[in-house]
């Protein structure tokens, strides 16, 4: 931040008068910082494998997962808009809820995230699906559904 | 195959010429040589124009639908229609980096022959600045990147687009940011041009303005039109997901926002000199890293591109670009302090710098949130994403002040202002607000953040308006004229000021839109067969009938409902989902009817043989106002820029 020198006359002579508003620039900035850090709290969502993710206890802390999608997994309910696929990766393969309208590129060999929380079923209940198609495409190769 | 070669050589030429005419500019100045100048200057002109030589080629072997060059392969196929061939010019990574370079080198031609008085001394460094730019992108493009690389062999038939990009979206969106992006440039030129020569008074800052507003103009248009395109396009989660490839937009515009405002601080009162050469140059750097941020697959996104070895190379052209700057800035640090002190709290300058600070503090936290991903898998090897939960906690209260600030910086005066004057003008603009905040919260409208939110933006949008009605009863009181001349006159007299005005009142039409769409939508799952007429939302929705059609393309399935609303009829919506053959993958076209209000948006989810189809159907609140908001920035910052006949001109300074 610059803020701090651009008030500053050529002399090193700083009047009490531009100290005041040194310090006014400062608490904006610090309000600014404190807004930022504090609200990258429980903002993140860590990437887990699929392992891990069933290793872990449910809780309320979002988490995202990695995989391929099986194939022959995918169940579309067209009806009630509800979503279970099985992603797998080299620790194993886990088994997703997703309420929501079903993501065009969902398909066998796609790699999807997915983030969400793991059910007491151990089901991964996913809030939100993203994709990455493994085809030659390579603009807007990727989709992403949020349950809204 | 003679497009292929000229097209090429066009590139490898102009890298020469580039290259000689950023050495013939700094040579030229440096050592007083007219000569070398001139022809710095004609370098820069010779590279515009085979930058528009070799785009011309593209452009015609995608039209040609030349399958043996490989860009045009990837990117065209003989069923797609030519506006969409058009626009596979920017679809992959080479043809976008042409734009790039196109709008770069044009720009660049433009500036360097708009010979002035005041710039005399500053054109040469401008012209060294834009060869050394397009240079780069030059060296790009023949090196890693052609966009006329060739297969062994016509395959008679291409990829084709992908239908996610069939969308005119698709056509206008990628070339209004790339302009943005490009005229940034220039701006940043003279930044290092008056940094070079030492003259960092205000000439440069006023000689930027009309470059600085046109490259703003198009950055902010082109984010909207994204957004509208996102909007329309189911997978990419509305109209604004904080996807990195969309922040990445965000961030210079409201960089460029703030160097548009700090600008008018050392127009006026020769203080922020440091301040403008700081922003003009983040400003640029951060259009390059939303180049570069598309292009590398260094951070996941939605929109982004696969991942190449570019990014590298574009991390290193920011490096030196910072560092030039910064070494620059410290050689020239007495030119470049303030002449003049802040005086009070509540003055112009005061206020404008807490405005740059809440632009710059907003454009840093949503780098911060972008990068964070790759910062802590650099850092500590954790792999995590930062969600939208971040943004909206961060831009929240940080819009609230900035939206907050917008009511009272055009009244407070510069040097000081008093404190009753200050107050007497908020005065109609806070009973306004508090009697509009009243009756939204007796109607029931609720969370109360939201109210807070409509109110803030109606104390805004009412001290804008007390400000226009201010000047004009003041003009009508002294000349006599009519109402409508006095208005006509007052806004012709002040293209700036009224411009400016229009721009704040867009804004905050365009945060109240914000406000509207993400607290209010809803979504409700109905399946319906044909026939059948059901009740969402206050609408009355018929299924009207349901096709599924093989075409050449695609697999057809859609939905055609009837739309309803007490007795009026709303017309018909078709809502697809096909399956393309082409990618063998589905792609939902949802159907929208929009309205002031809300718009109702309806997604195909599932259609079966005998007509069964089930339904999402979403009301998105006042979503129109981003558009109408968009709009009037349009308008607003044209009028700002609209010049004055030299005859007013002359007038003006005469009274």
């Amino acid at each position: 931040m610059t803020e701090n020198k651009t008030n500053v006359p050529a002399q090193k002579r700083r009047s009490a008068k531009q100290v005041k508003f040194l310090a006014g620039g400062a608490v904006v900035v610090l309000i600014i910082a404190y807004l930022v850090f504090s609200s990258m709290q429980g903002a993140t969502a860590a990437y887990l494998t699929v392992k891990e993710v069933k290793a872990a206890s449910p809780t309320e802390r979002l988490v995202r997962v990695s995989g391929t999608v099986i194939g022959d997994t995918i169940e579309w309910d067209a009806h009630n808009v509800v979503l279970r696929f099985e992603l797998a990766d080299d620790t194993g393969r886990l088994p997703v809820v997703y309420k929501g309208v079903r993501p065009d590129m969902l398909r066998d060999g796609a790699t999807a995230t997915a983030e969400g929380k793991m059910g007491p079923d151990g089901t991964f209940q996913a809030t939100q699906i993203l994709l990455k198609c493994p085809s030659k495409y390579e603009e807007k190769a990727t989709e992403q559904a949020t349950s809204r | 195959m003679i497009a292929v070669t000229v097209g090429q050589w066009a590139l490898w030429i102009a890298l020469a010429i580039a290259v000689y005419g950023m050495i013939a500019s700094i040579l030229g100045a440096r050592q007083r040589v007219p000569e070398l100048v001139q022809s710095g200057r004609n370098a820069v002109i010779a590279v515009a124009a085979l930058a528009v030589v070799s785009s011309g080629c593209l452009l015609y072997l995608l039209l040609a639908r030349n399958f043996q060059v490989d860009y045009v392969y990837q990117h065209v196929s003989t069923y797609l229609s030519v506006p969409y061939v058009i626009s596979a010019f920017y679809a992959g990574q080479e043809g976008s980096l042409l734009l790039w370079l196109l709008f770069l080198a044009v720009a660049g031609a433009i500036a360097v022959s708009h010979r002035r008085d005041w710039n005399e001394d500053l054109l040469p460094y401008v012209g060294a600045v834009v060869s050394g730019v397009a240079a780069f992108f030059l060296f790009l493009l023949v090196t890693f990147s052609s966009p006329f690389k060739l297969l062994p062999a016509n395959p008679g038939q291409g990829i084709g687009l992908n239908p996610l990009l069939e969308n005119p979206g698709m056509i206008y969106h990628p070339p209004t940011l790339f302009i943005g992006y490009a005229v940034y440039t220039i701006p940043f030129a003279y930044a290092i041009a008056a940094l070079a020569t030492g003259r960092v008074g205000s000439g440069w800052v006023r000689g930027i303005r009309l470059w600085s507003l046109f490259a703003w103009l198009f950055l902010g248009i082109g984010i909207l039109l994204g957004a509208q395109w996102a909007y329309v396009e189911l997978g990419w989660g509305g109209y604004w997901a904080w996807d990195p490839v969309e922040n990445s937009s965000l961030i210079p515009w409201l960089v460029g926002t703030a160097f548009l405002h700090s600008v008018m601080v050392q127009e006026r009162r020769g203080m922020f000199k440091r301040w403008n050469v700081l922003l003009a140059t983040l400003t640029f750097a951060l259009c390059v890293f939303a180049t570069f941020v598309t292009r590398s697959g260094l951070i996941e996104s939605v929109h982004a591109f696969q991942r190449s070895p570019l990014g590298y190379y574009f991390l290193a052209f920011l490096f030196i670009v910072l560092a030039v700057t910064v070494a620059l800035g410290i050689w020239r640090r007495q030119e470049l302090a303030s002449k003049r002190e802040m005086e009070s709290f509540l003055s112009r300058e005061f206020s404008l710098l807490v405005t740059v600070l809440g632009m710059v503090g907003i454009g840093l936290a949503v780098l911060l949130g972008t990068l964070y991903p790759a910062l802590a898998q650099a850092l500590s090897g954790r792999d995590l994403s930062v969600g939208p939960a971040f943004y909206s906690r961060v831009f929240t209260p940080l819009g609230a002040a900035v939206i907050l600030i917008i009511a009272i910086c055009p009244l407070l005066a510069w040097g000081r202002s008093s404190p009753q004057r200050v107050l007497r003008a908020m005065l109609w603009p806070g009973v306004m607000a508090i009697v509009f905040g009243v009756a939204l919260a007796l109607a029931g409208i609720r969370p109360l953040y939201a109210v807070l939110g409509f109110a803030a933006c109606v104390f805004v949008f009412t001290s804008v308006l007390v400000e226009f009605g201010r000047g004009w009863f003041a003009r009508k009181r002294m000349t006599g004229e009519s109402y409508p001349v006095a208005f006509v006159r007052l806004v012709n007299k002040n293209h700036r000021r009224y411009g400016g005005y229009l721009v704040h009142l867009a804004i905050v039409i365009l945060a109240a839109g914000v406000i509207g769409s993400s607290v209010y939508k809803t979504s409700t799952t109905i399946s319906m067969r044909p026939g059948e007429s059901m009740q969402v939302q206050g609408y009355s929705l018929k299924y009207a009938e349901y096709a599924i059609q093989p075409t050449e393309a695609k697999q057809r399935f859609a939905v055609t409902l009837d739309v309803s609303k007490g007795n009026r009829s709303l017309g018909r919506l078709t809502a697809e989902k096909n399956f393309h053959w082409n990618i063998e993958q589905w792609v939902t076209e949802v159907a929208i009817r929009p309205g002031l209000v809300e718009d109702l948006y309806v997604i195909l989810s599932g259609l079966e043989t005998n007509g069964l189809a089930t339904l999402e159907v979403q009301t998105h609140p006042m979503v129109t106002w981003l558009w109408i908001g968009g709009g009037l920035l349009f308008v607003g910052t044209l009028w700002a820029m609209w010049p004055r006949s030299e005859k007013k001109r002359a007038a003006g300074r005469a009274e």
